[in-house]
């Protein structure tokens, strides 16, 4: 059955924005093409999990690395002209799904390294084990083994985390982990100014007032 | 050669073994009370915002030194000085009739966002000092820098010399720029003044999570599956509860202190390269003209001996002694080791000064 309340607002939001009705298509479109994603993604994840170790990491990669691309070539398709009524909740929505997709981004990366760290733990172990000079003592416990490698696992971490790339990318992560953070909050505040509450926003200046206040305050007593 | 001669039979028994010693040690865990927060009497003399100076109240006859304050780091909390009696760095130097007081900075709130290191190093840690002065009659006060608080600790001893009669650094960073710092290589690329704008005072778990991330196997599989071993250890386990409890408590970093401190220290490296102004003064570690006992832990991975060691070279002290502990960062407050060394070192130094 059809709602003729939805019908009335869909009619209103073709009137108001005239025009505007290629920016709410391209919106729709890109939900869907980003659910698409989302589900190709967990398809990836569960055929690798069923795969076991031992498989190549690098169809995994490039499958990833294709997801990404796809998800950055439809993010681009959503830019639309910023213009009408909620031209502002537009922008800030737009930067806000730019921030998180930064976020993603610089994850992955992270992740690739660390993935890399993990790979290259696995060949420490491996080779601690196979290839032990004589003096080596034998590994008869498991618990020996988990010791043994952390002891690769810490040594192969370590090579990769003190390379410029490591640090590159961590500082990439935090960045981006602000940038989305710092969107969030616009869009929270727009809501708490909406309905007139204070924000965190209004809340620091005063902090910063009453610090400089009683800054002076403290000069002038000295004196 | 190869090495792995696990046989399956004794792997089995030893998986069962170690999930039942886990599920033991986890419910001996449940059964502790949780740990308090230092162990020697004090009473808490002054106080400025949340800053608090404590006075720890004495366990032997008076050594007739001048009173020795602890500066402890902001990022953690300072009962890592006095966990337990017979792991308690504190309790060492009140046993050896030093008169001990404790500089503790507290949990900043969002109100203190804007509080600067001109207000760590010069007001607060001023205060704390001219209160000592005043209420004991002493000119000057033997300060003991710990961490992070060891750079404080220079900072004031540089800009207010007459106030310090004796300065003990321990793994304090200084150089910030050495190859082996991990820290101070990742911080370097991080636009820490954005991250103040956006996130007000530093998150406490964020900074723990980078704490653990520079030994991630070591902190966290390798010392949970020790767990096994002292399950049926109270007093063991009451330690690993203790060390837990320390280890998670970070308070927020007040924003503007945090972002000078990475910028200037981490990643202008000011304390060696120069340039470092607190309150409308030049920092010049050349003032620093009072003897120093510099304390490092040849095995730290958070400050490497290469960032603490140059300080000799940086200070104006002609009395300058450099104490290498053979442990890691955290041993140096807790290992069996340090609670006799460590106490006795700070007091036979300072006993000659």
């Amino acid at each position: 059955m059809t709602d003729p309340l939805s019908e009335a607002q869909q009619e209103f939001l073709r009137q108001a924005f005239d025009g505007g009705g290629e920016a709410i298509r391209r919106i729709r479109e890109f939900g869907e093409d980003y659910l698409g994603i989302t589900r190709e993604l967990w398809k990836l994840v569960e055929s690798q999990a069923a795969s076991g170790p031992g498989v190549s990491s690098q169809a995994f990669r490039d499958s990833l690395d294709h997801l990404r691309d796809g998800l950055k070539e439809k993010f681009e398709r959503l830019h639309v002209p910023i213009f009408g009524p909620l031209q502002a909740q537009q922008q800030a929505t737009e930067q806000l799904m730019e921030a998180t997709l930064r976020w993603q981004r610089a994850s992955s990366r992270l992740g690739e390294l660390l993935s890399a760290a993990a790979t290259a733990a696995v060949e420490n172990l491996v080779a601690a084990l196979e290839n032990a000079p004589a003096t080596a003592l034998p590994v008869t416990s498991l618990r020996q083994l988990h010791d043994l490698w952390v002891d690769c696992g810490e040594r192969a971490y370590g090579e990769i985390a003190h390379s410029d790339e490591f640090a590159a990318a961590q500082a990439e992560l935090l960045s981006a982990m602000v940038e989305m953070r710092f969107e969030q909050r616009r869009v929270i505040e727009e809501w708490a100014r909406a309905f007139n509450l204070p924000t965190r926003a209004e809340i620091d200046a005063i902090h910063g007032r009453l610090h400089e206040l009683a800054r002076v305050l403290r000069e002038e007593l000295k004196r | 050669m190869n090495r792995l001669a696990i046989d399956a039979v004794e792997a089995a028994g030893e998986i069962a073994d170690f999930s039942r010693r886990m599920a033991a040690g986890a419910h001996a865990l449940a059964t502790l009370e949780a740990p308090a927060e230092g162990c020697s009497d004090r009473d808490a003399v002054h106080h400025e915002d949340r800053v608090v100076l404590y006075r720890y109240r004495p366990l032997a006859a008076s050594a007739g030194l001048p009173p020795l304050l602890i500066c402890y780091a902001l990022v953690n909390r300072p009962y890592m000085m006095d966990l337990q009696p017979e792991r308690s760095l504190i309790r060492g130097l009140l046993m050896r009739g030093l008169d001990v007081y404790l500089v503790d900075w507290g949990y900043p709130g969002q109100a203190d966002r804007f509080l600067e290191l001109d207000d760590y190093v010069n007001r607060y840690l001023g205060n704390c000092i001219a209160h000592i002065r005043q209420t004991i009659g002493v000119p000057a006060v033997n300060l003991l820098g710990v961490c992070q608080g060891g750079t404080l600790a220079l900072c004031h001893a540089a800009l207010h010399p007459e106030a310090v009669r004796n300065l003990v650094t321990m793994v304090t960073p200084v150089d910030f720029h050495t190859p082996e710092n991990l820290l101070s290589k990742w911080v370097r690329g991080v636009d820490v003044d954005r991250m103040v704008e956006v996130f007000g005072n530093i998150p406490g778990e964020l900074l723990n999570a980078t704490f653990l991330s520079l030994m991630p196997l070591r902190l966290t599989s390798q010392k949970y599956a020790g767990i096994a071993d002292i399950a049926d250890d109270p007093a063991a386990l009451g330690n690993f509860l203790r060390m837990e409890k320390w280890i998670s408590d970070s308070p927020d970093q007040a924003g503007a202190a945090f972002a000078q401190f990475v910028r200037w220290f981490f990643q202008e490296n000011r304390l060696v390269l120069g340039g470092l102004v607190l309150g409308g003064r030049r920092v010049d570690l050349r003032l620093v003209d009072c003897p120093v006992l510099n304390i490092h832990a040849s095995q730290d991975h958070l400050v490497p001996p290469s960032a603490t060691l140059p300080l000799r070279g940086l200070v104006g002290s002609r009395d300058y002694t450099g104490f290498e502990f053979d442990g890691g960062h955290i041993g140096i407050y807790v290992s069996a080791r340090a609670q006799e060394l460590l106490p006795r070192t700070i007091a036979e130094w300072l006993e000659k000064r």
